[in-house]
């Protein structure tokens, strides 16, 4: 593959600023793969700023993550840059010894990984994997003095009591706690560049907030340049100066982040922009990119986004010519032929239909009713399995769900959202409550009888990969179910049939196995699955969150287009709170075992009473950058363990109105004389600052 | 240091338990092979009567319940019991071979390790190399060849032909060499193989990509960061091979005519003298349990997450 001459000559011709600390230049990386050859980047230039912060955004498979891995001389063994050019101030990293090119690193360049866990080494302490690092490059470096370093860095992340913690492993680390220390090894040697691939992508929204905020402070200490590798485009707006997208292994546009979010001039950014949900305001429906990436081991003629876009049409050019990155205006690159043109709206759906699925306009027959909830899991220690403790995952909780409505159940990980969702459909049993599903009383039922109510209570899982079995194929899956429920035989292919239909799959699928499927597709697979037997409720447990911004798009467009037609209920698990807003009728916002604050979904996002849903609202990066500076609310500290939950409010601990009363009394979940919705909260009211 | 000490107690504890519960199963299979008394009164057979003095005076006729807490309550005050066909106390016979099966088992693993670890992570450092390649051949060829088969060859080469060793016996370094290579050549393959795949997987952590991105040489992130998570499953597998070559030297004993503990064993159950080949088995699985804990300790030193759980 030749790679096209790409024409960023950089800021200093336009803008006559500073030399790049950092310049790449037609760079290609292959893969050798047992499908055979694959080019994962083709042709990808840029420049790096001393002090700004670069976005690098894109889906899987985008190249995003390989460019970086490249540049940092990190590629697995299989992977190999074949072309183009790395340099760092005057030196071509490339033509570089591996030592040699290697002792630049966690010097001048720094790293930080997606997975704080896995990133870190398990058996070496927190503090002996920093002093290593500063050992290494600062030669004169006594033992003891590394050490007071150390302590002294994980001080500046913000882990309490340094001195101890250094001598702590990994695991007695909490995620966020990880990542802090991940930073601490990456600012140890005041490093010129800091790359960050996905930093917080493991992470929950309110320490996603605390680490976010950290990267910026230790940006503005070191005065060092950044890379934000992220699929999140809030994250890329909160953070970054310019943004560089990539598509299929090239930089598809690039610019100052205003300008790219503004007016993106590429439809791969434009849709990407309108498929995203957003917290802070409600869409009617989301754009969907239609289709899926292209392979990378085929390079068709063209351009590559060509087959999806929804400006090209039929334009011949598109079709056979690759469009050369090209300047539109100062600071602002783009990839299409037509970059000057206005680009037309995406389809989005009639305004009628809108209110039907969107609308409030909700019957309100019950369906499911869940009164006093608890669900708890027992420690048990040694062989004897003796209990030693309680897990509280879910502590007593009261929800109602009606016919066609979605219920959101919101918050981060360990509230018991998940189990919740389990415990409807009686995956887990429940240690005491109730479960009514339309007015029947289904919590003391044995298994027979509960299999009949199971074909009215569905499920979808997270993960699409793992939830299906690999070696039925999908007509199989799909109709399993109607199998064990005995339905008439002749009638299931025709039942199949019509259920990959209603979900957009083809009727040939059905003799082909999940693994030919991409990840979209299988959760397609799965939702089939669980409506065959034409439910009441379907649980959704982050149905979404494994899948890419794109297709997640295509998901919740047709889990609400189903809603509409089948009329059924949805429970829907999840923790990104944008998603939630957009799917949900009503949404319940639950911490440490309890629900906190629920209601109407517009009430609880435009008027949240409770002091975790602000902080969790507030913490949610937004891709606007006209959205302006909002307040953040940056929770200290931890969830506290389940095992242990604090006296009175469960929040208290985290909270910013905590008073004495707070620890001795739980608060219920009522009505305030004002609010439409239920908090569960002392001093319940808007925050101080107003959200928005 | 005090949990690891609590961690100890618990796994010691364990082993007890679980040796009291083989002991228990080991009397009563030999109670199922049936009586040595005929095979104890030789080819012509005796009268009755002294079929019965010797039932009696072995404790034979006693109810099989009673015959094993006899033999508990004497293994307790340290009496592993008499030979029937020595009439001398099975501790001696015991403790008289087992500095020689030992010796062997010992120098073989040693040997094993010796040779396995340097090549199993080599092979892992550069897979498809031709040391990699050459590895794989050779640990699939020593792992199909039968020992005594091996050990017989050998023999026929080395002590036969070049006279460059005794073919049996005991006594010199020399009496060894044969012997550890045989069983040496029963641990390698699959050692080798099995710290390549445990090195191979360690390589492709993220935690290894985090200490190349530090800056630090290869070699310190092999040494430092590599090697010792790669151990962690190779210990396991060194610990099974040591309880492996308490036992397993049987037939090598017995091909080089070496007088270890494996020869004993060998004899007493050929002759049904139940009371040794109880107590060789049961030190045998006392070596295995002795071993495994042993093992737990080193992981609890090794990895740092098995000391919480």
């Amino acid at each position: 593959m030749v790679a096209e001459p790409v024409s960023i000559t950089g800021r200093e011709k336009n803008r006559g600023g500073p030399e790049p600390v950092l310049s790449v230049r037609d760079l290609v990386t292959r893969f050798d793969t047992r499908y055979g050859r694959l080019t994962a980047v083709r042709g990808v230039s840029f420049d790096l700023y001393p002090g700004e912060t670069l976005g690098v955004v894109g889906e899987s498979g985008s190249g995003k993550s390989v460019t970086m891995m490249s540049v940092l001389g990190l590629l697995p063994p299989n992977g190999r840059v074949v072309g183009g050019q790395v340099r760092l101030g005057d030196r071509d990293l490339l033509s570089m010894r591996t030592n040699a090119r290697r002792s630049l690193q966690g010097k001048e360049i720094a790293t930080i990984f997606q997975d704080p866990m896995s990133s870190l080494n398990p058996v070496l302490s927190i503090g002996a994997q920093i002093v290593e690092s500063l050992r290494f490059h600062q030669q004169g470096l006594g033992r003891k003095a590394a050490r007071q370093r150390a302590a002294e860095l994980l001080r500046i992340v913000g882990v309490p009591n340094p001195e101890q913690r250094l001598d702590e492993y990994p695991h007695q680390y909490s995620g966020g706690m990880r990542q802090r220390a991940m930073i601490a090894m990456a600012l140890a040697n005041d490093p010129r560049i800091l790359i960050a691939d996905e930093p917080t992508t493991a992470l929950d929204v309110t320490t996603q907030a605390q680490i976010l905020g950290l990267l910026k402070d230790a940006k503005a200490r070191t005065g060092a340049a950044a890379i934000i590798v992220t699929h999140d485009l809030g994250v890329v707006a909160e953070t970054a100066d310019r943004v560089m997208v990539m598509y299929a292994g090239r930089v598809v546009e690039v610019g100052d982040v205003e300008q790219v979010f503004r007016h993106p001039r590429h439809p791969y950014t434009h849709a990407l922009l309108a498929s995203s949900p957003r917290v802070d305001e409600r869409m009617d429906k989301l754009a969907q990119i239609q289709g899926r990436p292209p392979d990378p081991l085929e390079t068709p003629p063209g351009c590559p986004f060509q087959p999806r876009c929804h400006q090209a049409g039929s334009r011949e050019i598109c079709r056979t010519e690759l469009p050369p990155l090209q300047q539109i205006e100062p600071a602002h690159w783009s990839a299409c032929h037509f970059a000057a043109e206005r680009f037309a709206d995406l389809a989005t759906r009639p305004a009628a239909e809108v209110q039907a699925a969107g609308g409030r306009a909700v019957a309100q027959d019950e369906v499911l009713r869940i009164e006093g909830l608890k669900v708890h899991f027992p420690i048990v220690r040694g062989v004897l399995r003796r209990p030693v403790g309680t897990i509280r995952a879910v502590d007593g909780i009261d929800l109602v769900l009606h016919r066609a409505e979605t219920l959101g159940i919101v918050g981060e990980s360990g509230c018991g959202k998940t189990t919740t969702g389990r415990a409807i459909v009686r995956l887990v049993d429940p240690t005491e409550g109730r479960v009514v599903f339309k007015g029947e009383d289904v919590t003391g039922y044995d298994r027979d009888r509960l299999r009949s109510v199971r074909r009215s209570l569905q499920i979808v899982f997270q993960d699409p990969y793992s939830s299906l079995d690999p070696r039925m194929k999908v007509g199989a899956l799909v109709g399993e179910a109607l199998r064990i429920h005995g339905a008439p035989r002749p009638s299931h292919r025709d039942r199949v049939r019509r259920v990959l239909d209603l979900v957009g799959l083809r009727a040939e699928d059905a003799d082909r196995y999940p693994h030919e499927f991409s990840g979209g597709q299988r959760q397609r697979i799965a939702v089939a699955r669980s409506i065959i037997l034409d439910p009441d409720v379907l649980v959704l447990d982050e149905p979404v969150s494994a899948l890419d911004v794109s297709v997640q798009a295509q998901t919740i467009n047709l889990l609400m287009d189903l809603q509409r037609e089948l009329n059924m209920a949805f429970v829907f698990v999840a923790h990104d709170l944008a998603v939630v807003r957009h799917i949900s009728h009503r949404v319940a916002v639950m911490y440490l075992g309890k629900v906190v604050e629920a209601g109407d979904n517009n009430a609880v996002y435009e008027n949240p009473l409770h002091p975790y849903t602000q902080a969790l609202l507030s913490a949610v990066p937004v891709a606007d950058v006209d959205a302006g500076e909002r307040p953040r609310i940056v929770l200290s500290g931890e969830v506290p363990s389940a095992a242990n939950p604090p006296s009175g409010c469960r929040f208290r601990t985290r909270c910013f109105k905590a008073q004495s009363i707070c620890a001795e009394q739980e608060p219920p979940l009522v009505y305030t004389p004002t609010s439409e919705h239920t908090v569960a909260c002392h001093f319940p009211g808007p925050h101080p600052i107003p959200m928005r | 240091m005090g949990e690891i000490l609590g961690i100890v107690g618990r796994r010691v504890v364990a082993t007890v338990a679980t040796l009291f519960g083989l002991i228990i199963v080991l009397f009563h299979l030999l109670f199922l092979l049936g009586s040595p008394i005929n095979l104890m009164m030789g080819e012509d057979g005796g009268t009755q009567e002294q079929a019965d003095a010797i039932r009696e005076r072995l404790g034979l006729d006693q109810p099989i319940w009673q015959q094993f807490l006899t033999y508990m309550g004497n293994l307790l005050t340290g009496d592993l019991g008499e030979s029937w066909r020595y009439e001398r106390p099975v501790l001696d016979m015991i403790t008289e071979r087992l500095p020689a099966t030992l010796t062997l088992g010992l120098l073989a693993l040693l040997l094993g390790v010796l040779i396995a670890l340097p090549l199993g992570l080599l092979a892992a450092v550069k897979p498809g190399s031709w040391l990699d390649n050459l590895s794989r051949v050779g640990a699939v060829t020593a792992n199909s060849l039968p020992n005594f088969w091996l050990a017989i060859m050998l023999i026929i080469v080395f002590a036969v032909q070049l006279g460059w060793v005794p073919a049996t016996g005991r006594g010199t370094w020399q009496h060894l060499v044969l012997p550890v290579i045989v069983l040496a050549t029963g641990v390698v393959p699959m050692l080798m193989r099995i710290t390549r795949a445990a090195m191979l997987e360690v390589l492709n952590k993220d935690y290894v990509r985090t200490a190349r991105s530090k800056g630090l040489p290869e070699r310190t992130v092999l040494r430092r960061h590599a090697l010792r998570n790669a151990m962690i499953p190779v210990t396991t597998v060194i610990a099974l091979r040591v309880g492996d070559l308490v036992a397993g030297t049987v037939i090598v004993e017995a091909v080089f005519a070496y007088p270890g503990v494996g020869r004993v064993l060998a004899e007493a159950m050929a002759f049904r003298d139940y009371p040794v080949v109880l107590a060789t088995v049961t030190l045998t699985a006392a070596s295995v349990l002795l071993v495994t804990l042993i093992t737990d300790i080193i992981y609890t030193v090794l990895d740092p997450r098995v000391r919480i759980s």
